[in-house]
Order: structure tokens, then sequence, then C-alpha cells
């Protein structure tokens, strides 16, 4: 549930917030009447979202035994390889990305083209929803339905109740420390999927051999007591775990959290330093995709 | 005793109480299982498991081998529970509630190959039954 809670929260603030700079300079440039070209563009993009995220479930429910073990370890591998350019290479693409959004739309609304300007927001969001679709798909492979659409709803709720609140200026957040703090806590969830996903590999026979069992804990914390599994699906946590995933799980967060930390910040300001015009100032860029 | 160290008190001792619940593996009767391989294959012991509808039950399983072993059923219209890997000569709990009608279900070993070496029990939900 948290995993999935963290997921929903960071991609929708991110979509919300491309939505909210694209509305914030059509209000400050007078171009109101292309609101609803954006909003449907991005009504648009999710719907394809949710509709390549029920795609991946009907396809994932095709599969039986080994297959499907194969199935769920490798979309599990390609939601860490997502996650992590997501949190990390996109961190450094991030300073630009409010001045490349306004330019784009001021060239569509230059030549006059609306489908140039749905274009922008909806292959924007379409990149958020694409990628919460995979990480939630991984996530959901670890923790109940019930938990993960629970967590996922209070996710995209929260994340709508902050975009609508910064973009009304009614909410003061620093999106940095916002950015950074959930990038680490998704770089630590994404460790957690590598370390399941090698395990399912491994159980396919996919992968034949993940070394001998580097210690077993089972005694002290069962990794199938409550807060066993609840810290397997966060953390990968196993009793007895075997070296090889420990040298996978250790390696990943060593490599991710080091280009995370030293990778070139993004030249967000705190909308709590956004100011003199509502709409325009009031919007920080986002960070990450 | 000061409100305050009362609160102090009574939270360690409800975090302490709820901690070891949340790691505790227990519940209902014990029922020993043992894994391992043998010449003619692989096993577990008993081969056949016979528990009463809705009884909560304690499965510990002793590997007796000298790889892992898995005991499991959670594909659609098995027992739902979960895999767990047991090390060789590593002791595991798993706690299940039997439905409360009658059923058969199959746990196994599903590493590759084990299950088709015979590794594999039958968990039967049997009105009137005390005890397998």
């Amino acid at each position: 549930m948290s995993s999935s809670f963290i997921i929903t929260l960071r991609e929708g603030l991110e979509a919300g917030l491309i939505v909210a700079i694209i509305l914030a300079y059509l209000k400050a440039s007078g171009q109101r009447p292309h609101f609803r070209t954006v909003l449907i563009s991005a009504v648009a993009a999710v719907a394809v979202s949710l509709s390549v995220g029920a795609a991946i479930f009907a396809i994932a429910g095709e599969f039986a035994g080994r297959s499907a073990e194969a199935f769920e370890g490798t979309a599990m591998l390609i939601a860490v390889g997502v996650l992590s350019w997501m949190v990390v290479w996109m961190k450094r693409q991030a300073a630009g990305i409010k001045k490349t959004l306004e330019t784009d739309v001021a060239q569509a609304i230059g030549v006059g083209s609306a489908f140039a300007l749905a274009l922008i927001p909806f292959t924007a969001i379409l990149r958020e929803g694409l990628e919460t679709a995979v990480f939630l798909f991984a996530a959901t492979r670890t923790a109940t339905p019930l938990e993960s659409t629970i967590g996922a709803s209070a996710g995209l709720l929260g994340a709508i109740a902050l975009t609508w609140g910064i973009y009304s200026g009614g909410y003061r957040v620093n999106l940095r420390v916002f950015f950074n703090v959930t990038g680490v806590l998704l770089v630590v969830l994404a460790a957690g999927l590598l370390v399941n996903g090698l395990k399912e590999l491994h159980e396919a026979g996919v992968i034949s051999n993940l070394g001998p069992h580097a210690w077993d804990t089972y005694n002290t914390l069962p990794d199938n007591s409550q807060l066993g599994k609840f810290l397997s699906t966060i953390l990968g946590y196993d009793s007895s775990p075997y070296l090889g995933l420990v040298i996978a799980h250790v390696a990943y967060l060593v490599l991710a959290l080091t280009f995370f930390a030293f990778g070139r910040a993004p030249s967000l300001r705190p909308a709590a330093a956004a100011s003199h015009q509502p709409g325009t100032e009031a919007v920080p860029e986002p960070e990450g995709s | 005793m000061r409100l305050p160290a009362l609160a102090c008190c009574l939270v360690a001792t409800s975090l302490i109480v709820t901690g070891c619940s949340l790691t505790e593996v227990s519940g209902g009767q014990e029922i020993q299982v043992t894994a391992g391989e043998r010449s003619d294959g692989m096993f577990f012991d008993p081969a056949e498991i016979t528990v009463a509808p809705g009884a909560r039950v304690t499965f510990v399983i002793k590997n007796e081998g000298s790889v892992d072993h898995e005991f499991e059923s959670y594909r659609e219209g098995e027992a739902g529970i979960d895999e767990i890997i047991i090390p060789p000569g590593a002791t595991r709990r798993v706690s299940w509630t039997a439905p409360s009608e009658a059923a058969t279900f199959p746990v196994y070993c599903d590493l590759p190959g084990h299950r088709a070496a015979g590794m594999e029990t039958a968990l039967k939900v049997v009105p009137d039954t005390e005890e397998r």
C-alpha cells in the first residue's frame, strides 16, 4: 500500500504540475480559451494510461505457473529500470522543463494548431501515466489488490489536492524537498523491487543460481510474519537471502543514491518563494519526468 | 507517576506487545511436516494432511535435505498458502485457516523439477476431523 501511495503521489503531482505550468502560461498570456484543449488532452492521456495499465494486468492474467513468475519478474526489472531512469537521469534534465513547455506552447499557439497544443500535455502526461502503470503492476505483485488500490487512490487524491492547491496559490510547498524525499523513497522501493524481481526469475528457473544463503534471521523476524511481509513488500526483506540478491540490493542502492545525490540539481524554486504574479510565478518546475 | 510518564509506559508496552504479534507466525494446532530428498526422488512427509473445516493450523516445516525447498499452494483454486523457501537444515512456520467446506488442495515445492520429483502433499479439509 505504501509503495503504491508514494508512486501515485509523486507521479500524479508531476503530471499535475505539467498541466499547471501550461495553464499558468496560457492564463498569463491571455490565452484562456485554450484551457479546454489542454484539459481534454490531459484527460485523454490519463485514459490511455489506464488502458495500458489494464492491458498489462490482463496480459499477466494469461500466464500461469513458471511463465507467470517469469513475466512478473521481468515486469519488476523493467519497473526498476523505468524508475531509475525517472528518478536519477531525469533529475539532470528537469532544469529547463518549465521553459521548454512554455516555449512549445507559445510555438503551438503561434502556428494556430490546436492539435500541436494538445500534443504537449498529452505526451508529457502519457509518459507519467505509463511509468505509473508499469510500476504499479510491479508493486502489486507483492501486495494484495485491495492494499494497492487503497494506496494508489490515496496517493492520486493527494496529488490532485496538492496540484490544485499549488496552482490556486493556496498551498506553499517546498517542491525541491518534496521531490528529493520521494526520490530517495522511490530508489529504496526500486531496490526492493529489484530483489523481488530477481527472486521471481530465480523461481521461474530463468536465473539458475543466486549463490548460497547469506544469513538466516527467520527466528528473529520471519519474512512471512505481518511485519516481515510489510518489510518484504517495501524493502525486499528476506529472512534468508541469497548472496547474489544481497550484492544486487546493496550495489543498486549505492549506485542509484550516488547518482541521485550528485546528479545536477534542478532549478526548482519553492512555491513558498513564488509570488507576485499569481498563475505564473506560483507554479514551480517539476523535477522528474 | 506523572501522566506523561504513564503515557510513555503504556505506549512502550503496547509497542512491545504489538511488535511481538507482528513478528509471530502461530495459531491453532501445529502440524509437523518434513521435507527432503531420498534415492527415489523428493518428498513431503506426511504425504497427506487432514484438517477440520474452519480450523486454524500452523505447519512447522523442517527441511532435512541438502537443497532449498518451498512450501506453497497459492495458484487459483488452491489453498492460498504463499510460497516460503526453506533452506537446508532450517525450519519455517506457516499459519493457515481451512475453508468452511470440504476440499482438497495440493501443497508443493515449486522449485524447478521438485514437484515432478514427488514433492507434493494433499491438504484435505474433512468434516468431523479432530487431528490429522
